[in-house]
């Protein structure tokens, strides 16, 4: 009894025990004990008491301080932590399936989203190889046309200008030019027999470093080779076409235009330019090279104030001096031609997708493609996002006992949502690292269908991998926040009862999902079918139905009517080649020579039309297949034909006539047209039905075909398509036998029109690919709903079976529901498609109909896909033992 | 971390610890500060600045054996480290080096 009494009060000792901190508790209630035993001795017990009171209140005190940064928080973290992993690999191995769905559609979403990263952030980038590029601007000259008013802009401008221009305003820091020849010229290396046409000579100043970048990896710098007129700097691919492994410093090559030659020795090698730079040279000469060739009428063409003829670019420190120099650049602009001509400056980063400007280096791009290029890439994300949300949920309740158990155990709601967030994120790092490597694969062939030239490298310049990481981390929180917020919220009591089966908020969420998936899928497969048809549209619109098989060679101009009948009768003797014809270039091309020519007609005044003007000869239409409206062709035994001109519809049109009016009308060319290029005074013979000779993005201009032949650019060669290469080798022999000092180059006409429609095709073939792997992804995300659902079901089947239902209902009944979600997205898909490429078709004059069979091919595909993927997964169902299922319990 | 500081009171608690040798634990600890420096120390007091200097280091501990009069709890026993015996020494250096400076003044002075 007594032993009793004096023991320490039991309320102390309760708070000691309740407030003190676990890890202290033992020692200082033990030491408290001790003291307590000891002041009863010394002090009697209501000392003691008091004394043990107001150590417990300050152990209290001193112990709560001390827990804030005890040791053992950590301990728990990594704990955690492993904890984390522990419960992500079970539940990987717990639903593999699911697990390989979603890396596989994370792989490939990633790998789509990584390439399409690349084309556009290479897109967007032009010209940002040269440094500064920002502050460099081009000059060029908007001019109206004779006749007809219309503005056009040439992207060069008379040399001299930019030298006036940069005397008055000295905000311009540096200034430098270059021009270029749009026909090619012909490079021989006489040690090897090497003759190649070379298309990409550049003629610069001594300035030109001072604007752009050009990276030297031999030979004598740049100033100094350009100083001398007799040297020249290659780029390392064309070191390696025509000296292949000797060095090339030093070896002579010989440059021939116009039928001078030039001689020039190798002095430097530079690096290929990347493929986002505007302009390629593949040889860099001196402008003063070529002086003997192009003084014209007794001007220097380079340093005239008349003829445009280089691309002028300046720097500035500062973007905002740029309006003063435009306004001081007008009056010189004027002085030197006619009041209709204004100055133009475009910025070196915005040239690439500037566009309609004559005579420009390289074809611009189409903004509008990166923005499909763009979308496309984030849809597929998106779709892959929503696999991962859908199978999630749709485990949930596979997890919801998980979750119960767990939050019986005293797991806060915080650490689940984190669980979630974490396992979603690591799904998306490991697909992550996958996708890297398997983009590093693919990275060569999507060069060949970009003809970008990426390599691994590319991954880690610029911000991309930023970027991406960025792009991962909202992908994990958004693909893992659904499951996070969702499961986490699961009363325990509920689900270890069993009521969280079904529920049907997220049944309705997934519908949805899936819904918004199918929309994007369709929209895609849609789009795909509409670029196609144009496309194809394209296609069809080619010159003849097989350009295939024309080859065109660079003509001679030689006025020289008995050389080109001799070829022609030579080649003709092969039973390959079914005809030969002769014209300008086709598809006209920018560059390569006069385009539109200044025509008036006599009976209609003096009013000029500018005209486009294609020199052919009494074959061409024949071989082209073109339709006469009225009068005929021109023939070889008319001498007179060789001054008359044929009309297309169009041009007729213009004249407000009627074809048969039109003929024998007197039409003459602009005097300084006349000079010796064929184009004079004549009448008209024929009218033809407009036929494609240029891009069908526009609507078919007038067009005149002169037959004036023998100064046609080109030689067109059909050919039967059997031997091809042993036709075109024995063409060679007899091009060589009647012109043996000119280089033999061919190509085929079919390319030519290509090029045209290089970002068209481009861009359908990537369209194509990248709707194949949203298709797939999408499926991909079905398929795992699919077998959930019917597991989910399996019971129920199971009982269904056994009350007389068939297979075929039970199929009806795992199906129906994913149809009628397709059905919806179609409703959904279809409009927004459709006015997606009707804006797109806008870019085009001529387009292609939207059939209605595109919009229901790519709802049968849809569905038919749907049907495939539930359906394995719905037979296995449908036709299992109702015994099995129903024996689990 | 709360750096290498040494308290006063935190000096007089190692210093007790030190002199307790095998036997130093909170009950004993306070008794032999209070029997040295003759106030009344609060034994919160004496646990706090005990865990202070076992995380700078100074002192390492280890559960000692459970005695009736404890109700069946064990003890703590502190035993100063080298760590501890060093900072000591510091401490007194740097105590002995400014007295030597101080008594220079106080003797000119007096």
């Amino acid at each position: 009894m007594r032993i009793m009494k004096q023991q320490p009060p039991r309320l102390a000792k309760n708070l000691l025990r309740r407030f003190c901190h676990v890890s202290f508790i033992e020692e200082v209630e033990g030491d408290l004990d001790e003291q307590f035993s000891e002041n009863l001795k010394e002090k009697g017990l209501l000392r003691a008491r008091v004394l043990y009171w107001s150590d417990v209140l300050h152990a209290i005190a001193s112990g709560n301080r001390q827990a804030k940064d005890e040791p053992s928080s950590q301990i728990s973290m990594t704990d955690s932590f492993g904890h984390f992993f522990k419960i992500f690999f079970r539940s990987l191995r717990h639903s593999q399936s699911s697990a390989i769905i979603n890396t596989t559609g994370l792989v490939l979403s990633l790998v789509s989203f990584i390439a399409i990263w690349l084309y556009v952030s290479d897109e967007l980038s032009y010209n940002e190889y040269h440094p500064d590029a920002g502050k460099i601007y081009r000059t060029s000259l908007s001019f109206k046309r004779y006749g007809d008013g219309v503005t056009e802009i040439d992207a060069r401008v008379p040399g001299l200008w930019i030298g006036e221009v940069r005397e008055q305003r000295p905000e311009i820091k540096s200034s430098t030019r270059f021009s270029k020849f749009g026909l090619p010229g012909a490079v021989k290396y006489e040690k090897k027999e090497l003759l190649f046409e070379e298309p990409n000579f550049f003629w610069v100043d001594t300035t030109y470093t001072d604007i752009f970048k050009l990276e030297i990896t031999r030979g004598s710098e740049p100033v100094v080779v350009f100083r001398d007129p007799s040297k020249v700097i290659i780029t390392e691919s064309i070191a390696q076409k025509y000296f292949a492994d000797e060095d090339p410093i030093g070896k002579e090559i010989v440059y021939s235009h116009g039928g001078m030659d030039f001689p020039f020795v190798v002095a430097s090698v530079m690096k290929d330019y990347p493929s986002n730079v505007h302009f390629h040279p593949a040889f860099i000469a001196s402008n003063q090279a070529l002086n003997p060739f192009w003084m014209r009428n007794g001007t220097d063409r380079v340093n005239s104030t008349g003829d445009p003829f280089t691309y002028s670019f300046f720097k500035v420190d500062n973007e905002t001096d740029v309006p003063a120099i435009l306004a001081a650049m007008r009056p010189i602009v004027k002085k030197h031609s006619n009041e209709t001509v204004e100055p133009v400056f475009t910025k070196l980063t915005e040239i690439h997708f500037t566009q309609g400007m004559m005579v420009e280096l390289e074809p611009a791009g189409d903004k509008s493609y990166i923005y499909i290029s763009a979308s496309i890439g984030i849809l597929i994300i998106v779709i892959a996002a929503i696999n991962y949300m859908n199978l999630a949920t749709a485990r949930s309740v596979r997890r919801a006992k998980e979750v119960g158990l767990r939050k019986t155990l005293g797991v806060k709601r915080s650490s689940l949502i984190n669980q979630f967030l974490g396992e979603s994120m690591m799904m998306i790092s490991i697909s992550f690292a996958i996708a890297l490597s398997l983009t590093v694969v693919v990275l060569p062939f999507f060069n060949q269908l970009t003809g970008k030239s990426f390599t691994y490298l590319s991954l880690f310049t610029g911000n991309t991998l930023i970027i991406l990481v960025a792009v991962i981390g909202v992908l994990a929180l958004l693909s893992g926040s659904y499951p996070a917020f969702y499961l986490s919220r699961f009363k325990p009591i509920d689900v270890l009862k069993g009521a969280v089966s079904t529920s049907s908020g997220g049944e309705n969420f997934r519908k949805t999902l899936v819904v918004f998936q199918f929309t994007i899928t369709m929209a895609l497969i849609i789009c795909a079918g509409v670029i196609r048809s144009q496309l194809s549209l394209i296609h069809e619109g080619k010159l003849a139905s097989n350009t295939g098989r024309v080859i065109t060679i660079r003509n001679v101009a030689v006025k020289n009517f008995h050389e080109s009948s001799e070829f022609r009768s030579l080649v003709m003797k092969n039973k390959n080649v079914e005809e030969i014809s002769l014209s300008d270039h086709l598809p006209r091309r920018d560059g390569f020579s006069f385009i539109t020519v200044p025509l008036s007609i006599r009976s209609k005044g003096p009013d000029e039309y500018m005209w486009n003007a294609v020199k052919v000869d009494d074959h061409f239409a024949g071989m082209f297949k073109l339709e006469f409206l009225a009068g005929r062709n021109f023939s070889s035994a008319i001498a007179l034909d060789t001054t008359n001109v044929i009309l297309n519809e169009s041009a007729v049109r213009a004249l407000n006539m009627t074809p048969e009016e039109v003929l024998g009308q007197e039409i003459s060319a602009n005097k300084s047209f006349m000079e010796d290029n064929g184009y004079g005074f004549g009448k008209v013979i024929g009218v033809v039905k407009d036929f494609p000779y240029e891009s069908v993005r526009f609507q078919v201009q007038p067009l005149c075909l002169y037959g004036y032949y023998p100064a046609a650019e080109t030689i067109n060669i059909k050919l039967s398509g059997i031997d091809l290469q042993e036709t075109i080798a024995s063409i060679e022999s007899v091009w060589k036998k009647i012109h043996p000092s000119r280089p033999f180059e061919y190509w085929f006409m079919d390319d030519e029109f290509g090029k045209l429609y290089k970002q068209e095709i481009q861009m359908a073939k990537l369209s194509n690919y990248f709707t194949a792997f949203a298709i797939v992804i999408a499926c991909l995300g079905l398929f795992g709903l699919a077998t959930f659902t019917a597991e989910q079901k399996t019971k129920e089947i199971g009982i269904r079976k056994v009350l007389g239902a068939s297979v075929g209902q039970v199929l009806l009944l795992l199906t129906g529901r994913f149809v009628t979600l397709v059905l919806i997205a179609s409703v959904v898909a279809m409009p927004l498609a459709f006015f997606a490429m009707k804006s797109w078709l806008e870019g085009f004059a001529y387009r292609a109909q939207m059939e209605w069979w595109v919009f229901a091919g790519a709802g049968g595909v849809i569905l038919v896909l749907t049907y495939l993927t539930v359906g394995i997964e719905s037979i296995r169902a449908a036709v299992a033992n109702p015994v099995d299922s129903l024996k689990h319990e | 971390m709360k750096g290498t500081y040494l308290g006063e009171f935190e000096e007089i608690v190692l210093l007790a610890t030190g002199i307790l040798d095998d036997d130093a634990y909170g009950v004993t600890i306070r008794k032999e500060i209070e029997k040295q420096t003759r106030r009344a120390v609060n034994i919160g007091a004496v646990h706090t600045a005990l865990h202070r200097l076992e995380e700078k280091g100074y002192l390492k501990s280890k559960f000692g054996e459970a005695t009736m009069v404890r109700g069946g709890k064990r003890k703590r026993i502190f035993t100063i480290t080298a760590f501890g015996l060093k900072a000591l020494r510091k401490a007194q250096e740097l105590r002995s080096n400014m007295w030597s400076q101080l008594s220079n003044v106080i003797v000119q002075k007096s």
